[in-house]
């Protein structure tokens, strides 16, 4: 499956809400080993919430390996690709490390549990 | 209660001028449902950093039930001239609409519109020709700031929103710009993400640019790049990032970061930009680098 970005977002992908929409429609198909391509052409602006949603939280459950085998991310443009890099990394670490994820759940769930003011 | 006045003198960037806006904050934070005058009689220059404050000030004034009053008659004719310029005296009902000049339009946004404004910093800030650069060079530079912006409305709960203001300076070849909110600011908001109240406002300020900090409550999204994107592009690309929340400060440049604790603080927060108008000093990421069968993952 080909998803063409520009056409379902917008030139501006900034949004944790618009890369949800992407993730829901590739997370199960990745899932199940199914290729998937994320074509960026005639995007402008990418900025780290909507690479979050979309993609850093593909790691939560599906393998690098497989990320890379299965999926494919084109004509990403120079600007945003340290941005995607930057993502990637901080996805990994939060994801793969069990101890480093339950430590910061643990203190989120605290601040959560005691506050209410949503930040 | 008796109704207050505000003297505004001449403000520019340095420490003690915003010592000066910070307390006029404490003033309008704690004036209630009473009458406010702004007044400009001393005053012969504004930086874009004091008209985006002056404007929150305006704004929470209003917020807080105050009949405001903006004394025109104070104004020396360069400031209003200038105010004209920006757009700023057009936005709180005065006079006709803003025109190109060195300014940045004075802008608000109460309520999050992440296209509008990337427009205003790709149109309105860096697309006035002060830059000689590419589309792809103008949207690198706008990419981090946009992500500053989204910080906000993310995580400041500000009551006036986000008012920006900017300015070029030519004899500098400096390109300035200053957003400003009245949320709760970065050391409440890390406190409390923490459940460390003891902690330093400064040092709160420090840990929002550790590697994978965030204060999202969104256990299942791994976040909080935002800061760190902005610092790195500031760094690669020889400006200045300097961050003003609560009693924090922060001044990022290449050479260096200069946390500091300050006596006199404000609730929300002020982050300001200045660039270099020069295409050389800006690292654009290379096709080069790119293996197109990169492995992401």
């Amino acid at each position: 499956m080909k998803l063409e970005i520009r056409s379902l977002i917008g030139e501006n992908c900034i949004t944790l809400e618009d890369g949800q929409k992407i993730y829901d429609e590739i997370h199960s198909r990745l899932k199940s080993k199914e290729p998937v391509e994320l074509d960026f052409t005639d995007v402008k602006i990418v900025a780290s919430p909507f690479l979050n949603a979309a993609i850093g939280q593909l790691l939560r459950d599906v393998s690098s390996n497989d990320l890379n085998t299965y999926l494919k991310i084109t004509n990403l443009s120079v600007i945003a690709r340290p941005v995607l890099r930057r993502v990637i990394e901080n996805a990994k670490a939060y994801y793969n490390n069990e101890l480093v994820r339950e430590a910061v759940d643990e203190v989120i769930d605290a601040a959560a549990t005691g506050n209410n003011d949503g930040n | 209660m008796k109704a207050i006045s505000i003297e505004i003198p001449r403000l520019n960037d340095r420490p003690n001028d915003f010592n000066i806006l910070f307390n006029h904050w404490r003033t309008v934070e704690n004036t209630k449902n009473t009458g406010i005058t702004f007044r400009f009689t001393n005053c012969d220059f504004l930086r874009q950093n004091a008209v985006a404050f002056i404007g929150g000030l305006i704004r929470l004034a209003q917020h807080n039930r105050n009949n405001v009053n903006f004394a025109l008659d104070t104004l020396q004719p360069r400031v209003r001239t200038n105010l004209e310029q920006n757009g700023f005296l057009y936005t709180l009902g005065f006079g006709g609409p803003p025109w190109d000049g060195n300014s940045i339009p004075y802008r608000e946004d109460t309520v999050y519109n992440h296209n509008e404004f990337t427009g205003y910093l790709s149109e309105r800030w860096l697309g006035r020709g002060w830059l000689q650069i590419s589309d792809t060079l103008k949207r690198y530079i706008t990419q981090p700031v946009i992500e500053a912006y989204i910080n906000v409305f993310d995580h400041a709960n500000s009551p006036i929103g986000v008012i920006t203001c900017g300015q070029h300076y030519p004899n500098l070849r400096e390109l300035t710009l200053t957003m400003v909110d009245f949320g709760v600011g970065i050391p409440h908001t890390v406190r409390t993400h923490l459940n460390q109240p003891q902690l330093s406002s400064v040092d709160t300020l420090r840990w929002v640019f550790q590697p994978g900090a965030t204060t999202k409550n969104s256990s299942a999204l791994a976040r909080g790049l935002g800061l760190k994107l902005l610092k790195s592009f500031i760094k690669e690309n020889r400006g200045n990032l300097e961050i003003y929340s609560d009693t924090a400060y922060v001044c990022i440049t290449r050479d260096g970061e200069n946390f500091q604790g300050r006596s006199i603080g404000f609730r929300g927060t002020l982050v300001q930009l200045t660039l270099q108008c020069d295409a050389k000093y800006y690292t654009l990421p290379s096709e080069e680098d790119y293996d197109s069968g990169e492995m992401w993952f």
